[in-house]
Formats: C-alpha cells, structure tokens, sequence
C-alpha cells in the first residue's frame, strides 16, 4: 500500500469479506443446529437433556469444524486488514518503511548464508507459534458444542469471536512464554542481527572501495563527541561543586565575623 | 460490531488520511539542549499548585500519549486542576535519535538530559525544586534522578514504571484480571504477565551486544514489533475488528485513529541506552538491587526521602504491577503512596475509566506536599 487512500477500499472489501465469513459461519452453525432438533417433543427433550449433561450431541458434531473453517477464513482476512491498517498507518505517521524487495536482494546479496540463516530461523519460530494456533483452533473446536444458547441456537458472530479471542490469548500467552518458543525467538534474533552484521560490513567495503567514511569511522566520531560531551558534563558539576563550596565558606565566614 | 456493508470505503480512506493530530494541548519552547526540547504547557486554570512538575519520559515511544486528545488527556487534565506543567522531548529534532546518537547512554539522558531541565524548569518557576511525573521507562529514570538528587526534587509522581525488574517471578494475578484481559484479547495476566521480562531476560548479555553493533540504535520498528507480539491476538483486533466497531461512532473512530498512530509513530532508542536498559536492568536488576551507577555515582533509593506517588495499571501487561509496587520496599520516605489504576500499561492514561482518576489523584498528592507560598 502506497498511501492510506490505497487502504481504504482494499479495507472495505476485507471487511466485507470478514461479514460474509463471519455469516457463512453462522449459518452453517444454524443450519447444523436445525438438523439436529429431533422432530417429536420426547425426543427434543432427551436431546436437550444430552446437551445440557454432556454440553454436545452426536449429531451436531461437524458443527466445531464448520464453524472453526469459517473462523479461519475470518481471521485470515483479519489478519490481513491488521496488516493492512498497520501499513497505511505507519505511512500516517511518517514511519520509514523499507522497501522489502529491495532489502531482501541486498541482504541476500551481502551474505547469502546469514540470509538463510535468518530465513530458517524465521520458520522454526513460525514452527512454534504455528503450533499454538492450532492448538487454539483445537480448543475452540471442543468449546464450541458449549457455546450454545439453551436453545441449542449456535452463538452469534459477537460471541463465537470473544469465544475464539478468550481461547487463542490463553493458548499463544502460554506458547509464548515456553523454552521452545524463547529460544526460537532468541535464535531468530541471533540470526537477524548477524545478517544486519554481514550487510553492514558489506555497505562498509562498497565505502572504503569508494573511499567514502565507512559507517565504523563514522561510529568512532560520534563515540568521540558523546565521550567529550561527558567530560565537559563532568567539568561542569565539578565546577558548580565548587561554587557552592566557595559560597557556603564565604557564608560560613561572614557569620564568623559576625558572632559576638 | 456494526455491519460491513455500511462501511464507506472512501471515508475511512479519508479518515486515516485526515486524522487529527495528538498533542495538541498549546505549548511553548522554553529551553533547549542540544536535540532535546523543554515546553511549558500553557494553563488552563489558576494555578493551584505552586511546585513546577516536569513530565519526564522515557525513550520507549512519545511522550504524545499523554495528551493524546482533549477528552484522553493527563496534560489537560493537570492543566485544568492548576498544575504547572513542563515536558521535554529528548530527540525533537527529527524527532527520532539518529545514528549520531547511538552512543547516548541512560547516564547522559539522566546526568544531562534531565538534570538540565531540572534545573532549567526550578529557574523559570523560582522555587529551586521541581516535581518529577515520570512514566515507565521515564519513571525509572525520574526515580534515578531523584535518588541521585534529592535536593532539587519537591515530589515524586511515578506511573507504570517499573523498578524491581524480576519482581514478576512467581507472582499471582489480581482477582478479576483474568476475565478482564480475555475478553480485551491478551491473555490472562498469570499466564503473560511480565512477558516483556520473559523475554528480554532470556537473551543473553551477547545477543544484546550483538543487537546493538549491528543496529546501532534500537530500530523502533523492533521496539514495536516486540509489543504487538506481546498481545497478537489483541493485536490483530485492534486494526480488524476495533476500527468496524468504531465505524459508526466518529468519536470513537476519532480516538481509534489517534491511538493507532501514537503506536505506529515509534522512534528508535538510542543504541548506548538501550544496551544498559537491557542489561543492567532486565537481566541483571541493578537499580533494585543497589548495583546502579550512573556517571560514576552510585543510584541508591533509598535517598529518596521526598513524598512518592506511585501509580500502576491492575492489568498492565507490560509493567507488572508488582515489578512498580516494589518501590515501597526501597525508598526512606514515608510519605509513599500507591494508586491502582483500571487498564493496562496505557489505558490507565487514554482509558475512559481512569480519566476522572489519575490527573485528580495526581493534583491532590502534589497540592497536600506543595510548598507554602
């Protein structure tokens, strides 16, 4: 997306989407639920009390599945339109934002091994995420026979998405705090910065070739300036130190001369 | 959640394109030093407190959410209960620390920065003193100050700002949080809270090394990042599902659109800063530990002897409660107090529930300890 205008009608029609999911899911769930309604009245009964006992009957059992499909076409496009909405406000706010493709070519082209390096840490961290997804949708899958009214009626598009965002923020708040997901964090952060490293070293050689200052020589003026800043700081408080000692000695005199 | 369909693409285009500002309180250049700003916010009421209070921010986002529209606003909320209101921006040229500042360290910001505008601010107000309001990282930095300098600090104002770095460990969650933060689409606080402490304590002092060689500064964009992780699903409905919910409510759309570029609009931590905060704070917890030394001086808390207030978010993700409560433990002054406020790390200052809160607890803690005339 180039401009916040670009985001609006690729938004809307997300949007739209997410509508259209979130009711296909719905009507699914109902139509599930209306199947499962036994004709006579015993039998509604004896279903009502099967439901109440053991929270699901047999019969809605593909429901779960329908509904957690439909929910997973919803959240992909509202993932998409997070990614949307980030980027057109990110462009609001000014935010630089490099260009991927070219940042990628330059990458790839300064250290291909540190590329892959970070390209297959990047899966391995998407491993562990990926798997507490799936363990959300799991979830979901068996609370959904729950969620129903009394009625049986399949819980409206609001209620089905608190029921997924509940489950989910449990599932990836617990992931996210697991060995296997601090180490891939730390092991896709080890790989980013050592291909930040590489490309940094390789910009520097293009400069030295081009005999322009190299980003380290630049680095050694600014550490020179924030170390002399530092010791002007220290020569100031030594100095106003020394002013408060002077006044308070020639406060310290004055009351001498003073006493009786 | 109001229906799609009625959605106009066209406006919400316009809408993002066109969002109002945040900030936009009036205020005026008073100092300046070097890259950083210092304002004096113009008041809105009689002044009813005559100790001077600087805002002290930290480095990790703007101070901007502080005054992020009329109605979501601590600044004008001060302003209106008569406080004399003072804020620096330590970047605002560019507004973001370049390259050129990547040595800047957190001894610079607090020995320099802040005690310039200390200083600065008790010249302009006459009284010698100041009042510090820090929040998060800036709180921790305001508490450096005033341990360091105790003499030029009147009061302590801290919010969100975390001070025992590992004091999450083991901690259990505050009744009713759980269901709170399900239904705001983060997880519950036993399972996530101190997360950000998680993770910054599971890299080792070489990865952070590596971090900032390689990148110089902090990318704010990492910064960012790291916080959407924190809470992905709330995350994701925060730019899906808040904005259509919004969509009827132009208001309501109003803030939305504030809030999210207040996130999106996040500078680079200076790279010198950063490697300390990380390190000697997240790993090894040298402030509550009494292993802090900036400029060679030794950080201790417990010269802090002037009135505290120390306010913290029930459902701060970020902040754990208790990483701020430990405060208590670790300075001398006896007048300590504590505020418990609704919402998480920056709800407690945008969100509606903490708005009649805050700013008033704020005011009435610096009017009871204010110096007489």
């Amino acid at each position: 997306m180039s401009s916040p205008f670009d985001a609006g009608p690729r938004l809307a029609e997300i949007w739209a989407n997410l509508a259209e999911a979130a009711q296909r899911g719905a009507e699914t769930m109902r139509q599930q639920a209306g199947r499962a309604q036994p004709p006579d009245e015993a039998a509604q009964q004896r279903a009502e009390a099967t439901q109440r006992g053991a929270g699901a009957t047999q019969q809605r059992a593909g429901a779960p599945a329908r509904a957690a499909e439909a929910l997973a076409a919803l959240w992909a496009d509202a993932a998409q339109a997070s990614r949307t909405v980030a980027s057109a406000l990110a462009a609001r706010a000014g935010a630089p934002r490099p260009d991927p493709v070219a940042e990628a070519g330059f990458a790839a082209a300064a250290d291909p091994r540190a590329w892959l390096a970070l390209h297959g840490a990047g899966l391995e961290g998407g491993a562990a995420v990926l798997d507490a997804w799936v363990g959300a949708a799991r979830r979901f899958g068996e609370a959904l026979p729950g969620a129903a009214g009394p009625d049986g009626a399949a819980p409206d598009g609001k209620a089905l998405l608190a029921l997924w965002t509940g489950i989910a923020s449990r599932a990836l708040g617990e992931a996210q705090r697991s060995d296997a997901y601090l180490q891939a964090q730390a092991a896709l952060l080890r790989a980013g910065t050592g291909l930040r490293q590489s490309q940094g070293d390789a910009a520097d050689g293009w400069a030295a070739a081009l005999g322009l200052p190299t980003r380290k020589e630049l680095d050694e003026v600014h550490q020179q300036v924030a170390a002399l800043r530092r010791e002007v700081r220290a020569l100031r408080r030594t100095a106003q130190a020394r002013a408060v000692r002077r006044r308070e000695a020639r406060a310290r005199a004055t009351l001498e001369k003073q006493a009786p | 959640m109001t229906a799609p369909a009625a959605v106009s693409a066209a406006a919400y285009a316009a809408a993002i394109s066109a969002a109002p500002g945040v900030a936009e309180t009036p205020r005026d250049l008073v100092g300046q030093h070097g890259k950083a700003r210092l304002y004096r916010f113009r008041p809105l009421a009689p002044r009813a407190v005559r100790v001077p209070v600087l805002i002290a921010y930290g480095l990790i986002g703007r101070w901007t959410m502080l005054d992020l529209e009329p109605d979501r606003s601590l600044v004008r909320n001060l302003l209106g209960l008569g406080v004399d209101l003072y804020v620096a921006e330590w970047y605002a040229a560019g507004g973001t620390p370049s390259r050129a500042d990547r040595y800047d360290t957190l001894d610079d910001l607090v020995c320099g920065g802040l005690d310039r505008c200390v200083e600065a601010v008790a010249g302009l107000a006459g009284t010698g003193q100041v009042s510090l309001l820090g929040v998060c990282q800036g709180g921790t930095l305001a508490a450096c100050y005033a341990a360091l300098e105790p003499r030029r600090v009147h009061a302590l104002v801290l919010a969100v700002t975390p001070i025992d770095f590992h004091a999450d460990a083991g901690v259990g969650t505050e009744a009713g949080t759980e269901a709170r933060a399900e239904q705001r689409g983060v997880a519950p606080a036993g399972v996530l809270g101190g997360l950000a402490n998680a993770w910054a304590r599971s890299l080792r002092p070489a990865d952070i090394d590596a971090l900032i060689d390689a990148h110089g500064n902090l990318p704010g964009s990492l910064l960012g990042g790291a916080f959407d992780l924190l809470t992905p699903v709330r995350t994701l409905l925060r730019t899906s599902v808040d904005p259509l919910e919004a969509a009827g409510d132009p208001e309501r759309l109003s803030t939305w659109l504030r809030m999210e570029q207040w996130i999106a609009d996040r500078p680079d931590h200076p790279g010198e800063a950063a490697r300390q905060w990380l390190k000697w704070f997240y790993l090894e917890n040298r402030l509550a530990r009494n292993r802090l030394r900036l400029d060679g001086r030794r950080v201790e808390l417990r010269r802090i002897g002037m009135p505290v207030l120390n306010a913290y978010a029930v459902d701060d993700h970020i902040v754990p409660p208790a990483t701020s409560r430990a405060l208590h433990g670790l300075v001398a002054t006896e007048a300590y107090r504590e505020l418990a406020l609704p919402g998480g790390h920056i709800g407690a200052f945008v969100g509606a529930r903490s708005q009649p809160l805050l700013a008033p607890a704020i005011a009435a803690f610096l009017r009871e300890h204010d110096k007489p005339a």
